[in-house]
């Protein structure tokens, strides 16, 4: 028997187009693999000159069906999978799975567990607004940004390292708390890094805040009305950059963010720059609410609920007691079955909101499971922004929207 | 003919060109190293004892590739384009004046290549035939970001030579020459001021020329923060993206060999050249054009990259009239001085 | 036959196959590289003559500019659209072959018969050095005889230049509509409607501790709760700078 190979057919990406006597169109296909458009985005791109007259953002190249995955796999083995959707901000994902799933169980993790997620999501925060920062900076030409800010990064995911074992892939939330025990020196890591960062920060801001190339290529440039930011349903500091009070952290608390005290930045002129100034605050606001977590977490206490059959049983007692080696045998082979019904929750992720929606028929494995990611949505938003810009502004535009292609294409 | 002053002459060229070219190797390196310092990494250090070796495997490597032709290519154009670049490159510094003139086994040497009456001009025109490297490679690719970036190169080079031309004048003015050599020579008898002697460097007289002859020189080199025609982060590599193997280094030796040559230049127009506070000699220029080039290598970690249309607003809305202003100026003083006004 | 008789003739040739290659290339940047290496030879011929600040002035003019820009429109102009200059209709040809032969003619007759001989004029080698150079005694000829023409030349073409740029103005700018008159869905935001209405509604009063002077003259508004501005975005004139 022969193999026949087929020559695949050429696909035609780019031509140019007479639009009308004097002026012409070129089509420039940027991506998917291109420098600056974070990973595989492919953008096509319609020219005039340099000035962009159609944007068409082509997504899917990192698609792997990781919503479908999730509607095969027992609830509690989903939650490594959520690493690898936005793999920069990876206990984001895993909070905002798990707390659906506890949602949708009707079960609340006890108040220290509670504490130390908020203090894991606030570092993935600052982890994925680093990485933004660095090569939202690099894509517009700052060469140095992107090593100061991987510098500090690497300091949360030595904290993430010390806690979980893993740096970026972290599966470090489960459902129902944590099972590890939390490493008696990871206080004073945080301690040091929240002593560390403040001063780093401002560094940066003395490189770009007030640097004249700066503002030029970012003041004015991928304006998004209050109005239009709503209808294209942005989230996160895209939203805020225009001016929208809109926080789920204050808008429908979760966690203890109503024991905190933090302000949200809402930005006046809904430009890059606004969004860059809302990110770097968010920056100095997540610092302050691991702080008074830090301060406010009881130092001894249950991390995990006990004695409930959706929550796998603690290692101790699983190896002493009879029906907690069962309890647990059936836990991992059978997995539990949630009541039915559906539950949608939404967390305030590093990128916008994040929402999990899951529907359960009652058995081990939900019937639907739909992640809401708040770049995908935001993505949007940038063949608005596009049009009537410069070619050099779709890098400044696509750094903006912060998008991690894992997330956008799931 | 005078065959011995010809022979040291061609000898004298010879070395100032293989020096060059050992200088741009040491240059990658060098850049390698401040920019690491400055980024808060150590850069090569693995290659020979302290990396030194570096630039020779980064050579070597870069000769030992492929060369890669793209289908849709201008052969011919794509082929020769390169060499044109890296040709021209190191012409401009046959007029530098690395000193006066020494004695040599009773031969008098002159320590400069030659010594045009319009040396200025004659960098000037290299600078403006080197852009053809640029364009034709960005238009033989056959690739529409590399033609991008050779459009944009083109109107940046011819902007900002315009610019680089117009910020010299003021010290034609100031010297009453184009010869490089005679420029010198006018900057090497120090001013006095009521016993305080001053150097009469035209950087103290001339600050606003230099300041836009630095802006401008930056910008005809293609450096950050002006390196529109091989922005990264947009064009993949601008005109070079379809370049590989040593075509792609001669672009790259090019580019640093350029950097050299103007610094050089630089220094030998504003900084008083060899001129220095004892012993004068080459290791003046030395020093001073090393201090531009740690300059653009400091530009480059600090800066981000201008957009294009920003890019020829400044050229031609704010640099060439402060230049224009700037001659006006220095012709009024000049008349001034001479008594004239 | 001196040294510089023989640079001479082989620039000359030279420059003469790079003019014949401008003719018969077939590929217009082919035709533009050609007449570079036309150029370059003329201004070398030129230093043969002495004449350095003419060879710079001719390489930075024509080749480091004019042909610059003539590559740049070649490579925006589409190549199926360019007009067709080589071949045409045979008519054509035999009246540009016929041309061009009594255009030689005329030349070669002209050179030949040395009836084009020029009388010196004042600038003698001599001369020329004792003022510096030949760009000190271009400068005086130029700006001491000739500086009205100079200055006409000069205004003149600043009026092509600005008459391309307007010609060359797009008639009708791109501009985004500002006003979008959509419906929203919102929590936060003024109706669509409304605005369409031309009826603003008020922004909201800010206390002094809610904006935060951020670099760049910027301000950062604070939110300290969720319920904040809820009616209304922060954003509108007042902070528009």
């Amino acid at each position: 028997m022969s193999l026949e190979i087929t020559e695949p057919t050429p696909v035609i990406i780019s031509e140019e187009r007479q639009v009308s006597d004097t002026r012409r169109e070129l089509v420039l296909n940027m991506g998917p693999q291109h420098p600056s458009t974070h990973g595989v985005l492919r953008v096509r791109l319609t020219l005039e000159g340099e000035t962009i007259t159609g944007c068409d953002p082509v997504i899917g190249y990192l698609h792997r069906g990781v919503e479908k995955l999730g509607e095969s796999k027992r609830y509690a083995q989903f939650v490594p999978w959520t690493d690898r959707t936005d793999y920069v901000a990876a206990p984001s994902n895993n909070l905002g799975y798990v707390l659906t799933v506890e949602k949708l169980l009707g079960i609340e993790a006890p108040e220290r567990a509670q504490y130390w997620r908020m203090i894991m999501a606030e570092l993935a925060r600052l982890a994925s607004h680093l990485v933004w920062l660095g090569t939202h900076a690099l894509d517009i030409g700052a060469l140095s940004m992107s090593l100061y800010c991987f510098r500090e990064r690497e300091m949360i995911l030595d904290i993430f390292e010390k806690f979980c074992g893993a740096r970026l892939t972290t599966n470090m939330m489960e459902i129902g708390g944590f099972s590890r025990p939390i490493p008696p020196d990871l206080p004073d890591m945080i301690r040091d890094f929240l002593a560390v960062f403040p001063k780093r920060q401002r560094e940066y801001e003395d490189m770009l805040s007030a640097n004249p190339i700066w503002l030029a290529r970012t003041r004015g440039v991928g304006v998004i009305e209050p109005d239009v930011a709503i209808n294209y349903g942005l989230t996160g500091a895209c939203l805020r950059g225009s001016g929208v009070n809109y926080d789920v952290r204050k808008a429908q608390p979760y966690l203890f963010y109503d024991r905190v005290d933090f302000e949200v930045p809402l930005g006046t002129h809904g430009d890059v720059y606004d969004r860059y100034l809302v990110r770097m605050e968010e920056m100095r606001q997540s610092l302050k609410i691991i702080q008074q977590c830090l301060d406010q977490v009881p130092t001894d206490g249950p991390l995990k609920l006990a004695e409930s059959n959706y929550v796998i049983p603690p290692h101790d007692t699983v190896l002493t007691t009879a029906e907690d080696m069962q309890r647990h045998f059936i836990w991992v082979i059978k997995g539990f079955s949630p009541p039915k019904g559906e539950v949608y929750l939404a967390i305030e992720h590093s990128k916008g909101e994040l929402g999990h929606y899951i529907v359960s028929d009652g058995s081990p494995i939900p019937y639907r499971l739909r992640i809401r990611t708040p770049d995908f949505v935001n993505l949007q938003s940038l063949p608005y922004m596009a049009e009537g810009a410069m070619l050099a502004d779709v890098v400044a535009l696509i750094g903006t929207i912060d998008i991690v292609l894992g997330s956008v294409d799931r | 003919m005078n065959w011995a002053a010809f022979l040291s002459n061609y000898i004298f060229a010879f070395i100032v060109l293989n020096v060059m070219l050992g200088l741009m190797a040491y240059m990658t390196y060098f850049e390698r190293k401040v920019l690491a310092a400055m980024q808060d990494r150590v850069g090569p250090k693995r290659t020979g004892p302290f990396g030194l070796l570096q630039p020779i495997a980064d050579g070597i490597k870069l000769l030992a590739k492929e060369d890669i032709v793209p289908k849709n290519a201008d052969r011919l154009v794509f082929l020769v384009a390169p060499l044109l670049s890296f040709v021209l490159a190191p012409l401009s510094a046959a007029v530098i004046p690395f000193g006066g003139t020494v004695t040599v086994f009773g031969q008098e040497v002159n320590l400069y290549v030659a010594d045009i009456n319009v040396a200025v001009l004659y960098v000037l025109a290299l600078g403006g035939m080197g852009v053809y490297g640029i364009i034709l490679g960005g238009y033989a690719s056959a690739n529409r970001y590399s033609l991008l970036g050779a459009l944009r190169s083109a109107a940046q080079v011819i902007s900002y030579e315009i610019v680089l031309g117009l910020s010299l004048v003021g010290v034609f003015i100031l010297s009453g020459t184009l010869s490089l050599v005679q420029i010198l020579e006018a900057q090497q008898q120090p001013l006095s001021f009521g016993g305080v002697q001053v150097p009469n460097w035209y950087i103290l007289s001339q600050p606003l020329g230099f300041v836009l002859f630095l802006i401008a020189a930056v910008a005809e080199t293609n450096r950050a923060p002006f390196d529109l025609p091989e922005a990264e982060s947009e064009l993949i590599g601008g005109f070079h993206t379809e370049y590989s193997g040593f075509r792609f280094s001669f672009f790259f030796l090019a580019e640093y060999i350029n950097m050299i040559a103007v610094s050089l230049l630089a220094a030998t127009l504003f900084l008083g050249g060899t001129d220095g506070p004892i012993a004068d000699g080459v290791w003046w220029l030395a020093a001073k054009a090393a201090l531009f080039l740690f300059f653009y290598i400091w530009l480059r970690t600090t800066l981000p990259r201008f957009r294009y249309d920003q890019l020829m607003g400044l050229a031609w809305k704010v640099l060439l009239p402060l230049a224009l202003i700037n001659i006006a100026l220095t012709g009024l003083i000049r008349l001034w001085g001479l008594g004239l006004l | 036959m001196s040294a510089e008789v023989l640079v001479f003739d082989i620039l000359g040739a030279i420059a003469v196959l790079a003019a014949a290659g401008v003719v018969l290339a077939r590929n217009p940047v082919h035709s533009a590289l050609a007449l570079v290496v036309s150029f370059v030879n003329v201004a070398a011929i030129y230093v043969i003559l002495r004449a350095e600040f003419l060879a710079a002035a001719q390489i930075i003019v024509y080749t480091g500019a004019i042909l610059v820009l003539v590559l740049f429109v070649i490579m925006l102009v589409d190549p199926d659209n360019l007009p067709e200059f080589h071949g045409g209709r045979p008519v054509q040809r035999l009246l540009a072959l016929i041309l061009g032969l009594a255009l030689l003619g005329e030349v070669m007759a002209a050179i030949l018969t040395r009836t084009i001989v020029g009388q010196p004029g004042p600038w003698s080698p001599q001369a020329v050095a004792a003022v510096g150079g030949n760009t000190q005694a271009l400068g005086r000829v130029l700006y001491s005889g000739y500086v009205l023409p100079i200055q006409v030349t000069a205004v003149l073409l600043l009026a092509a230049t600005i008459g391309a740029l307007v010609l060359a103005r797009p008639d009708t700018p791109r501009v985004r509509a500002l006003v979008r008159d959509t419906a929203t869905i919102s929590l936060a935001h003024p109706r669509g409607s409304e605005m369409a209405n031309g009826v603003e509604p008020a922004l909201p009063a800010l206390a002094a501790g809610q904006l935060k002077l951020e670099a760049g003259e910027r301000t950062l508004v604070m939110a300290k709760s969720g319920d904040d501005f809820l009616d209304q975005p922060v954003w509108g004139e007042r902070h528009q700078s």
